[in-house]
């Protein structure tokens, strides 16, 4: 009986109140915008793995070894992609026994191997082998190593979204019909863990020959760190093709709508950057898309603890 | 011992997000075109298709058009006017220069798809404008004296003959007497002109032409101007909410035999603006 009740309070806490993210698509109330996410997942550590089974006996050899997959469908990743096993504790690594054989190098004790890219879907096996240390280097006391590595890449985030700019005849054409002009632009975020969101200082349609204030704020949503903690001056580049920057008006922004200066992260998120633009004169009423595009490197780092014991 | 295992799953089921849409278990339907028609206009129909309904950047998509006349009158400049393309480039326009009854013009634009970042839903906005005539005609029955007591007195003045007709069409103008008909030779009439359309469109008028039956005299008329033996419109009309506010005429009435029964005719050059839009997806 009491097995039982246990099984059902354990089944109840795993699999009950677990909310599946809408990963595909999903809509932030009271924003101004609908919102389209992409999953923040692009380069993933994935299958972690030691042979044996902890606890490992002194002096013995064990393995560590894990996937890298990305998981874009579609974008390759363009650059290198480092894997860096930078500590191991006690524990000895043996570079002729490592997967894939070759390409590691080995500075001040941290192992490096990089990759020309990733493929779309690419997977890629890591295999390290250690030897454990041996009873007297731990004391016949029982002891960890702990196994830290981190993979860095360099990708660029993008997201889009879509502006309805209308002219004042339209305008009027539209309200005397008694209907009411509305518009929710459609925003696409990209896949990736550094999210570029839109917002927008007026409402839409906006109206030919006016002002759009757009504000750009960039969240990291992924499990891992941006190398060097901001984004560099000249990162993020917007398009508005069609519209004006009104340059007292975008003073975060260059006069080609690359950020000036630094974009300082503070818990993960940034400050909106605002740029105003004016409208295109249009003939009616026209869709426009706006887009961003950031480049960044970032990097994600795991821990293996073995145990050893003597 | 079982009712706690069933309150258990319950509560577990309850807990959990519904609908879950798992895409890849989720069968898509994979159609090669999109249509779009346009039915509501009596005039017009209209039918644009999308081949393929999906395309990837710098990729070529067919725009199919087709348009009929649906009325029973020449349609005559009918222009369409693909004025939001979206990421797409190519030919946005085509003019027709007249269109018989139940004739149909097809074409195809091909559009090509310029570069996106992300995928997206382009909603193409295009217009359709078109002019046709509107008439209609209205019975104006004008008795002497004597005719109309001899006829009242007999319970017959109802059976006059008075009929009305007007062309279909979007666009509606109703003419009303504000004083029941038939008229006693020398009455004083007010003539009410009501103006509608119907559907989501812009209607413009650009003319409207009243002849007036010999058994009508002009009096005054606030949007009219008398031209022979016709009224010419002459303001705008602005309709708001598919109406714009009505004219008045003031007509005496004069009877050349005892039942002096003549027809109104008015006729009206209108052109209708259609708005649509149909959606194409790009792909990167």
């Amino acid at each position: 009986m009491k097995k039982l009740i246990f099984s059902l309070i354990t089944i109840v806490i795993i699999s009950g109140c677990v909310g599946i993210p809408d990963i595909f698509k999903g809509i932030i109330p009271g924003q101004k915008t609908q919102v389209t996410e992409l999953p923040p997942d692009l380069l993933v550590i994935q299958n972690i793995n030691t042979l044996p089974t902890p606890p490992v006996n002194a002096g013995d050899q064990f393995t560590v070894s894990f996937e890298i997959n990305n998981q874009d469908e579609i974008r390759g990743i363009q650059g290198d992609v480092k894997v860096q096993l930078f500590d191991y504790g006690l524990c000895k690594p043996i570079a002729t026994s490592f997967t894939p054989p070759d390409g590691w190098t080995e500075s001040s004790g941290m192992y490096t191997k990089t990759f020309d890219g990733f493929d779309p879907l690419q997977t890629e096996l890591i295999e390290w082998t250690f030897t454990a240390p041996n009873s007297n280097e731990i004391a016949y006391l029982s002891t960890k190593c702990p196994i830290r590595f981190k993979i860095t890449y360099s990708s660029s985030a993008a997201s889009q979204v879509d502006v309805d700019v209308i002219n004042a005849t339209r305008l009027k054409e539209l309200q005397r019909t008694g209907q009411t002009p509305t518009y929710t632009p459609n925003q696409t975020v990209g896949r990736g863990p550094l999210k570029i969101y839109f917002d927008f200082g007026a409402s839409f349609p906006v109206k030919s020959g006016g002002i759009l204030p757009i504000y750009i704020s960039i969240e990291d949503k992924g499990s891992g760190l941006i190398s060097g903690g901001d984004l560099p001056a000249k990162s993020l580049q917007l398009n508005a093709a069609g519209f004006t920057r009104i340059s007292d008006q975008c003073e975060k922004f260059n006069s080609d709508l690359t950020n000036n200066g630094t974009i300082t992260m503070i818990r993960k998120k940034s400050i909106p950057l605002k740029c105003s633009f004016t409208t295109p004169t249009v003939d009616i009423e026209k869709t426009y898309l706006i887009s961003a595009t950031l480049s960044y490197s970032y990097s994600i780092t795991q821990e293996v603890n073995v145990q050893v014991k003597p | 011992m079982r009712y706690l295992l069933l309150l258990a799953i319950v509560f577990v089921s309850l807990c959990t997000q519904l609908p879950i849409e798992i895409p890849f278990l989720t069968p898509s339907v994979q159609q090669s075109s999109f249509a779009l028609e346009v039915t509501s206009d009596p005039d017009i129909y209209l039918k644009v298709e999308t081949l393929p309904k999906e395309v990837k950047e710098g990729k070529n998509i067919s725009m199919i058009f087709e348009v009929r006349n649906e009325a029973n009158s020449d349609l005559e400049n009918i222009n369409v006017y693909a004025y939001d393309q979206c990421v797409f480039s190519g030919d946005n326009k085509k003019s027709i220069s007249m269109l018989k009854p139940d004739r149909t013009e097809r074409w195809t634009w091909k559009w090509k798809a310029g570069n996106i970042e992300l995928p997206t839903d382009c909603n193409i906005k295009f217009r359709t404008d078109y002019e046709n005539d509107f008439s209609l005609s209205q019975d104006v029955a004008v008795l002497t004296e004597s005719e109309y007591y001899i006829k009242e007195q007999e319970g017959i003045l109802e059976d006059i003959p008075i009929s009305s007709s007007s062309s279909s069409s979007p666009l509606s103008i109703s003419v009303g007497f504000l004083e029941n008909q038939p008229f006693v030779d020398g009455d004083e009439v007010t003539m009410s002109i009501g103006y509608s359309y119907i559907g989501e469109g812009i209607m413009n008028i650009s003319d409207i032409t009243i002849s007036i039956p010999s058994n009508l005299e002009f009096v005054s008329c606030s949007d009219y101007n008398k031209v022979d033996t016709s009224l010419k419109l002459t303001r705008k009309l602005n309709f708001i909410n598919n109406k714009a506010s009505s004219s008045n005429c003031k007509f005496t009435t004069k009877a050349s035999q005892p039942m002096d029964i003549k027809s109104l005719s008015l006729t009206a050059r209108y052109k209708y603006v259609l708005d649509n839009s149909i959606s194409v997806r790009v792909k990167k």
